[in-house]
């Protein structure tokens, strides 16, 4: 097992890739009495077009997340109650680029639970009734979420912007393309795409390491797993424009709530430079759109903003965007007063210097939860980057670097997404 | 110093300080305390504004400093919390700093008029944005109907509205004096800290005062079903039982394990039956009230499901009552809960909460005894406690589109 020490935050962790391709890491935190253990693959929601061994496969919208339900059933029944009835809390979720099973238990007994997470993960048994009866529960998931007003903006917005990025489907699907799924193709689904070699196991514990490692290796050798290429994604050529770039939407709300997004242009190296630049663009929008700014009060005095106010920035190797959210005005007034404030330059060597320490701390927080911490860096590093490389790449960024990344974007293509009180 | 509590632990990263104040109250007060937690230190009279708050903050590695508000039946709670990463990893900043930072927003919060009007319209609009997902709806309706039965019963978001219509600073800033006069108070401190702090802090506790939570049984009329209509693509429905169970009651365990076995795991008998059998629902929540021996059922399902989902909750709870249930489940939820109690402690949170709700109660009881208590818990014991569960209320809140008729 490699040893790596991180002597900024104190942090020693276990590192080792097995011969079937797991890698597995290792957290050791002894003064803890949890353990706590994340199971992922890179295989998410956006990933619905694919290619593998010469194939090429579309699965409908929502696959990753019905599969991620799937798994839980077993020969004898439902997985989970396995997990519970150990006294071992467990649970799993999709996001747009990974499908996490974790689960946390207290105690010295965590051979069974871990050998368990393994087996079940590694081993897809349903049948088309149970595919079937699924269908219900994941409908009234989807419903669900699809009350809320932030889920529906954020989806509008998304179908606003992209032609063909499957961003603009719900990670879920919608009702249409989960009816539309079959047992055959959940199953092609996962044996295209849950391979070890594509996957992490991560682990916070107070346990020593290498007994934690020495049930994982026993586990995955006495397994055997067929040799296959990691499937390439396919994303088809995304035009520079968006969609639509004025919409509209009614929806059961007290005050209309608006986005400006803008589309960028996804121009980066790897997921390092993603990083890096992603973090160089949050830098300058939180000098200017949070209470860093002096104009921030005069914006609230103003009301032409409240506590809603927001914005996000994301940037992957396939696409990148930033969304300005705000409450009551119009959206024009929104786009107006962010457009005004980045014609001035307001960052300097202070307030960036001001911005590093506050990331610092943050990061230091994010020990404190050990599952959480858990999970977050599971879904980090199957992106190919941690907490570890984010604070040096925070720490990195100069101020010349964040406004030349400022500068490199062409800002045209956006949308300016709305919903609306409908009057009920 | 009783009312200091010290827990020292090197598991954290940082050190966290919680004032924690207590005391009963009436309803108008509700406003007070709600509006001035968003006012806590936020400014001070050496950071009157939000840049100079943010600056500061920032230079001390994001010291989070912040105070929320916490009703339980017939206590007003304040929580003022700062936490902050422990000066051994920093070369930059010392524990003096933060306590010089803890004292100027205790001894000087700053509130003007405009940033009193500005917290009170975000509140305001925070309450109404809550109010727009039809879950919280269906939340809020049901309080609101109990609390025409109870008039203690807190969290009625619509009258705390009209409430802080009529909120004065003056007012708030003598809820802010008193809180250290008129309210019990107490301070806990997790993480590695040393006497520099424990010795600041020692000069907020010269005088306290004493309250306790109250448990109250009320014996209350069964009210007939009431369906109503929201916009929404989903409709959610609430069933209500009271039943003679706080944490006053020598059943008090088997009542936490009986809605364990209820609703209150994915092994339990209302998740397996109504959402995993059943498809009817993806979530579906039990939530005990343990100072009125309240229980509440919450499920999100399609309109046309009600009579359906009604059914199969009684069915569960006949199944309770009946024995009709393994001992394996048993076994499993307290093997679950177990787990769950063993954690307390990892989780900076949930320690706090819990070595909190002993002190207000007047039936404290350590994790060990925590531990045991459910251990000892029967499967007669468990159906006793069903059999206690009065049907009180039914709500549904049924989702329809802008088409139909509301």
């Amino acid at each position: 097992m490699k040893k790596h020490y991180n002597e900024l935050l104190d942090e020693t962790y276990y590192e080792e890739e097995l011969a079937n391709g797991l890698k597995v890491i290792i957290f050791h935190k002894k003064d803890f009495h949890m353990t706590s253990c994340a199971f992922g693959t890179p295989y998410g929601a956006f990933d619905i077009k694919e290619r593998s061994q010469g194939k090429e496969y579309n699965f409908h919208p929502g696959i990753a997340h019905f599969l991620e339900h799937k798994l839980f059933e077993s020969d004898h029944g439902d997985v989970m109650n396995d997990f519970f009835s150990m006294g071992a809390s467990v649970n799993a979720f999709t996001s747009y680029r990974e499908t996490v099973y974790y689960f946390n238990m207290t105690g010295d007994n965590i051979d069974i639970p871990l050998n368990l997470l393994l087996d079940f993960v590694q081993n897809l048994n349903i049948t088309h009734e149970s595919v079937e009866k699924e269908k219900g529960i994941i409908n009234q998931e989807l419903k669900m979420y699809m009350t809320m007003p932030d889920t529906k903006l954020l989806n509008e917005t998304f179908k606003a912007l992209y032609h063909k990025y499957p961003i603009k489907y719900d990670i879920g699907g919608d009702e249409e393309s989960v009816n539309a799924i079959t047992k055959e193709e959940l199953e092609t689904c996962y044996y295209i795409n849950y391979h070890p070699s594509n996957m992490y196991l991560v682990i916070s514990t107070y346990l020593k390491p290498s007994y934690i490692l020495d049930i994982i290796k026993k586990n995955q050798d006495s397994k055997d797993f067929v040799r296959k290429d990691i499937p390439e994604v396919i994303f088809d050529e995304e035009p520079s424009e968006v969609v639509n770039s004025d919409v509209d939407v009614k929806f059961n709300i007290f005050a209309p709530k608006h986005v400006y997004a803008i589309k960028l242009k996804s121009d980066f190296k790897d997921a390092k430079d993603a990083l890096r630049k992603e973090w160089a663009m949050r830098i300058l929008l939180e000098t200017h759109f949070s209470t860093l700014n002096p104009e921030y009060q005069v914006w609230m005095d103003n009301k032409l903003i409240n506590d809603y106010f927001g914005y996000e920035v994301d940037f992957d190797i396939n696409a990148a965007y930033i969304l300005f959210y705000a409450e009551g005005r119009t959206k024009a007034q929104l786009k107006e007063l962010i457009d005004s404030s980045l014609k001035e330059k307001i960052l300097n060597e202070d307030i960036l210097t001001q911005i590093k320490r506050r990331f610092l701390g943050m990061a230091f927080n994010a020990f404190n939860d050990i599952d959480s911490f858990n999970l977050s860096y599971v879904r980090d590093i199957l992106g190919g980057i941690d907490i570890f490389d984010t604070i040096e790449a925070i720490n990195s960024l100069s101020l010349d670097y964040i406004f030349e990344v400022y500068n490199s974007f062409n800002y045209d293509n956006y949308s300016l997404v709305s919903i609306l009180p409908n009057n009920n | 110093m009783e009312n200091l509590h010290l827990i020292n632990t090197k598991k954290f990263k940082t050190i966290t300080v919680e004032f924690r104040f207590a005391k009963e109250f009436d309803s108008f007060s509700k406003a007070r305390l709600i509006l001035l937690s968003r006012l806590l230190c936020i400014y001070s009279e050496k950071y009157p504004d939000k840049v100079s708050m943010t600056k500061v903050r920032d230079l001390l590695y994001g010291i989070k400093a912040g105070s929320k508000v916490r009703f339980n039946n017939s206590l007003g709670l304040m929580f003022i919390r700062f936490q902050f990463v422990n000066p051994k990893f920093l070369t930059d900043v010392k524990m003096n700093d933060y306590i010089a930072f803890i004292d100027e927003c205790l001894k000087h919060p700053f509130i003007s008029e405009t940033l009193f009007e500005e917290a009170r319209n975000n509140l305001i609009s925070d309450i109404k944005r809550s109010l727009e997902k039809p879950r919280n709806q269906e939340l809020e309706r049901i309080h609101d109907l109990i609390s025409e039965d109870i008039k203690e019963f807190s969290n009625y978001k619509k009258d705390i509205i009209s409430d802080l219509e009529k909120v004065t600073i003056d007012e708030l800033k003598k809820v802010y004096a008193d809180l250290f006069t008129d309210y019990k108070k107490d301070i806990f401190v997790v993480g590695e800290y040393d006497d520099e702090l424990v010795d600041y802090l020692s000069t907020y506790l010269l005088s306290n005062k004493e309250c306790k939570e109250k448990d109250t049984i009320y014996d209350l009329k069964v009210r007939e079903d009431i369906i109503e209509d929201t916009i929404a693509d989903q409709s959610y429905l609430s069933i209500v039982y009271q039943s003679p169970y706080t944490r006053s009651h020598e059943d008090y365990f088997a009542f936490v394990l009986t809605n364990m076995l209820f609703g209150g795991s994915p092994l339990s008998l209302l998740f397996q039956e109504v959402r995993e059998k059943r498809s009817l629902c993806y979530f579906i929540d039990t939530i005990p009230n343990r100072n009125l021996g309240l229980v509440r059922v919450t499920t999100g399902i399609d309109k046309d499901k009600f009579d359906e989902a009604r059914q199969e909750i009684d069915r569960q709870l006949k199944r309770l009552r009946d024995g009709d249930f393994d001992q394996a489940l048993i076994d499993s939820s307290k093997r679950l809960m177990l787990n769950n109690i063993d954690s307390i402690s990892d989780d900076l949170d949930d320690y706090i909460d819990f070595l909190y709700n002993n002190l207000l109660s007047y039936y404290p009881f350590d994790i060990d005894e925590y531990k045991e208590k459910i251990m000892a818990v029967s499967k007669k014991d468990i159906q006793r406690v069903a059999s206690n569960y009065k049907p009180y209320l039914c709500h549904f809140l049924r989702g329809i589109n802008n088409e139909e008729t509301l």
